[in-house]
């Protein structure tokens, strides 16, 4: 997704040069992959509750108060930038309306990006909305339903950055910059994370209940 | 691109994946075996890595569009020559294909070429056609055989001539939209495409008789033991002669035969899917539903749920919050639109129990005869829309039924009640505002009220006073706790109202009804103190009012009515009020019943009457008890007994406070029973008692508990004549 930096690229600059409009452009811009993130990571409980378009205003606020912050971390690609803020607000979010569980150690494997880790994946849902075609398959809900499992069972460092890679459609270079790890290791781990995946495949099906 | 020296550090396999899921992401067509030509040094680890990369890219929700990945097909499988791709099932993808040796046009049903070997999956394609096969019906599109050929799963079918319904949908939907762009192209002709608009007793005959079709040929395939499990539009084919095809019974299985679905699999269409669908739990009833939720778009030209978000559509299935088709489209016959709703029922048990059923009612319609299915009142329909939202229904006491009462008020401009389901900030302000615009209709939203808690808390006035036991029959709904919650919010929604309504000009009467409500509410929560001080604020409301409009007829019920709800309350110790106060009142009540008989005669009247003259006789018996006069308590309740036996005109309604007319469904059979007889044998128990004849006032008790309230939905018992004569004492 690497020439996804591109469009944003002129935003940036406009940034630097003091232009503040250009956070808007840029965030409407990110929206729809924004939203994903934040819909990827969103507690189920919460779920019912929040909608993830309103967590995406409020870090839109954010961003427009920590500006200064990204002016300062030049290194920072914009969109990492605003996922890594947005992440912020949701781990907020998480804190405020669960408590403690939300500091479970076990949630906070990405420290680096703060955005509350995938803890589970549900595909069907997403699935849900294509049914509006008349062509739909029952099928890709049976393999959803195996895949979710799969993923779901996977450790989390692997299904975070399978979803990173795959449901957040990120680069390898921006997977390593969010977990803060060298690009080779964020490489080998996705490598890892898709055998291993592969294997929690083959192990699915209904036989094994 | 990024730095090229972290691209080198990159593990190959990761890039030729990256590449791989950016080719499917932009719906460029790419295989497998194509990339593992270009990288025959990872052949071995890509083979097993890329089948796992098209699955996720494939199953994720897409942003953009694209298509579904690309099957490779040969042109000829076994017996069949393919000529086209007719369309994509459930199951698999549809052709339309040649049988070579018998010349015959087929449609071809074909697994897609499976993501990895699964057994389940497989079992589930031979089940699926031996079921189809096994079918034999005008309606049901006949399976000529199963095949399996180069690795791929096939079975063939009739080929019908026609069109889904989904299409033909589709293409009205598009016409009434732009009306006058010239006629649909040749090849999307069909039954409909005169039709401009869904209107006029043709048109809705016409989809009559496709539910009809189609009902009749699940009627047939439910009795082989067949769930078709995923009616919807696109399933049901038009042909061009009208008549209707049930295909691709592509989720079926024989029910009975467990294990091929585990529980938690999803199968259907959402819009067409009944809730218990979602959770996995299938009877017929879900077929019907399928069948209703089609036959709601047939009539509305709209889809039974909208097309929004996924997390939207599945948060309106599970509130099985469906707009009433006549909203949508106010040309739908009456008639239909019940058999539409009932078919369509968020709740199993509330549709057509089978397939036949519906049938009935459809053939019913089109031949002008009233339809089975009952219309569900609106409070009804309330009722059942909070009980399937616990979170609503979770919410404080005061929004969950501001939340009622626009709900309630909804059912003048439901829509509103739609948006208020939507997010939860919106549905307190939805809810806030409702309570605003309430003040308009509040009557209206007050008697909706009334039926519903006559619904939650059926009333047993012989169990007054008393905490209702555990596991008795009677009290089953007020036991369950979720009802509880729902009285208890009601409970506080009817203080808040009538406090803020007791100095107010408008709504003085109401806010006396809401007091009298929360009397009442309290009483059959077993609060007796509480209730006596509710049915107090509300006399004393009354009387003041009744100083402002003293010949108000309705204002002279209610306060009758209350007068004497307040006397029955066991708080009542006529020691306490004073025998003063108590004949005041009583005077008060007795030259008010007998203005309201001369000047409102009829059963409303008479009735109020058996009610003040039973009232005052056990009042004054418990004065004469307490005067130490038993002898006079006795000949006192033995001539009220008497009186019985001439019993009121109409025992129905005690009071004001039960709104008459179509809101009233809800259990009238509670109504109907006379609380009279068991209370003035329970007082004469106690009198006998007090006079030490045990074995009268053992009868006496045993005669009061036969006149007890019978169990909702029994007829009250027959009346006997009073085994106590005067004549008979010692």
């Amino acid at each position: 997704m690497t020439d996804l930096e591109n469009p944003l690229k002129p935003l940036e600059l406009r940034l630097l040069s003091g232009d503040r409009q250009a956070l808007a452009e840029a965030f409407s811009q990110c929206r729809d992959r924004l939203l994903k993130m934040v819909e990827l990571r969103l507690d189920r409980r919460l779920a019912v509750r929040l909608a993830p378009a309103d967590i995406l205003q409020e870090a839109y606020i954010d961003a427009e108060e920590r500006l200064p912050h990204f002016l300062s971390r030049e290194r920072m690609p914009l969109y990492l930038w605003l996922r890594l803020i947005t992440g912020q607000r949701l781990a907020e979010v998480h804190r405020r309306h669960l408590g403690a569980q939300a500091r479970n150690a076990a949630l906070e494997i990405s420290l680096q990006a703060r955005a509350p880790s995938v803890s589970s994946i549900c595909l069907a849902e997403h699935l849900l909305g294509r049914f509006t075609t008349p062509s739909q398959a029952a099928m890709r809900l049976e393999a959803a339903a195996d895949l979710e499992r799969a993923l779901n069972g996977l450790d989390p460092i692997d299904r975070e950055i399978l979803s990173l890679r795959h449901f957040e459609e990120l680069s390898n270079q921006e997977v390593a910059l969010s977990l803060g790890l060298k690009a080779a290791t964020a490489s080998k781990r996705y490598v890892r994370a898709l055998a291993r995946l592969r294997q929690a495949l083959e192990k699915a099906p209904g036989d094994s209940e | 691109m990024p730095d090229p020296k972290a691209q080198e550090e990159r593990d190959p396999l990761d890039r030729i994946a990256e590449e791989f899921s950016e080719q499917l992401r932009s719906g460029r067509p790419v295989t497998i075996s194509e990339v593992l030509e270009r990288h025959p040094e990872h052949r071995a680890e890509l083979q097993e890595l890329l089948p796992t990369v098209e699955l996720i890219e494939s199953l994720k929700a897409r942003r953009g569009p694209a298509g579904a990945a690309p099957v490779q097909l040969p042109e000829r499988l076994g017996d069949f020559r393919i000529l086209r791709e007719i369309g994509r099932g459930g199951m698999g993808i549809v052709y339309e294909a040649e049988q070579i040796s018998l010349g015959r046009r087929v449609a071809l049903k074909v697994l897609p070429r499976p993501l990895k070997q699964d057994q389940k999956r497989q079992l589930r394609f031979e089940q699926e056609a031996r079921v189809a096969a096994g079918l034999h019906h005008t309606n049901i599109v006949p399976v000529f055989g199963v095949g399996e050929e180069q690795g791929l799963r096939y079975y063939a079918m009739q080929f019908i001539d026609g069109l889904g319904l989904d299409e033909i949908l589709k293409d009205l939907r598009a016409r009434r939209l732009a009306p006058d762009t010239g006629r649909p192209k040749d090849q999307r002709r069909h039954l409909l495409r005169s039709v401009r608009r869904p209107a006029g007793r043709p048109y809705f005959e016409l989809v009559a008789r496709i539910g009809l079709q189609v009902a009749l040929a699940l009627r047939h395939a439910h009795r082989q033991g067949a769930l078709h499990r995923d009616i919807k539009p696109a399933n049901l084919i038009l042909d061009r002669r009208g008549r209707v095809w049930i295909t691709d019974f592509g989720v079926a299985r024989l029910t009975g035969e467990p294990g091929l679905t585990r529980t938690g699999d999803l199968v259907g269409t959402p819009q067409y899917l009944a809730p218990e669908g979602l959770r996995g739990e299938w009877d017929e009833r879900t077929d019907i539903y399928g069948l209703g939720a089609t036959l709601y778009e047939l009539c509305t030209w709209e889809k039974p749920y909208g097309e929004d978000s996924a997390a939207q559509l599945l948060e309106r299935l599970r509130a099985g919050a469906l707009d009433l088709p006549r909203r949508v489209n106010p040309e739908i016959p009456v008639d239909l639109e019940t058999v539409v709703l009932k078919a369509a029922a968020a709740d199993p048990r509330h549709r057509y129990a089978q397939a036949g059923e519906l049938a009935d009612d459809l053939r019913r319609f089109l031949e002008d005869r009233p339809v089975r299915a009952r219309r569900v009142s609106p409070p009804v329909r309330l009722l059942r829309w909070c009980r399937r939202n616990r979170t609503v229904a979770a919410l404080s006491a005061t929004a969950a039924l501001s939340l009622l009462l626009a709900a309630a008020l909804g059912w003048i401009g439901y829509a509103e009640t739609r948006r208020a389901l939507g997010s939860e900030s919106a549905r307190r302000d939805e809810a806030e505002a409702a309570t605003r615009r309430a003040n308009a209709n509040v009557e209206l939203s007050l008697s909706a009220l009334e039926n519903i808690f006559e619904h939650l808390a059926p009333d047993r006035p012989a169990d007054r006073g008393r905490k209702p036991p555990p596991g008795e029959p009677g009290f089953e709904l007020l036991d369950r706790e979720d009802n509880l919650e729902l009285i208890q919010s009601m409970l506080g929604f009817y203080e808040k109202f009538a406090a803020e309504n007791a100095t107010g000009a408008g709504l003085k009467l109401e806010a006396a009804r809401a007091y009298n409500r929360v009397a009442e509410i309290q009483r059959r929560l077993g609060r007796n103190e509480e209730s006596a001080q509710a049915f107090e604020r509300s006399e004393e409301l009354l009387l003041r009012l009744r100083m402002e409009s003293p010949l108000d007829t309705e204002l002279l019920y209610l306060l009758a009515d209350t007068t004497l709800r307040l006397a029955a309350t066991d708080a009542t110790d006529v020691s306490q009020v004073g025998a003063d106060a108590l004949t005041a009142r009583l005077d008060r009540t007795r030259s008010d019943v007998e203005w309201l008989l001369s000047h409102d005669p009829g059963p409303r009247s008479q009735e109020l009457k058996h009610r003040f003259r039973v009232r005052s006789s056990l009042l004054l018996v418990q004065v004469l008890l307490n005067q130490e006069r038993p002898a006079e308590a006795r000949d006192l309740l033995l001539a009220a007994i008497a009186g019985l036996s001439a019993p009121p005109a109409s025992p129905a309604s005690p009071g004001s406070m039960t709104p008459e007319g179509p809101g009233r469904p809800i259990g009238p059979e509670a109504r109907r029973w006379d609380p009279a007889p068991a209370e003035l044998y329970r007082a004469l128990a106690e009198v006998y008692d007090r006079l030490g004849d045990q074995d009268a006032a053992r009868r006496a008790a045993r005669e009061s508990k036969s006149h007890e309230a019978p169990f909702r939905g029994s007829e009250p018992p027959p009346r006997r004549p009073a085994p106590e004569r005067p004549g008979r004492r010692r």
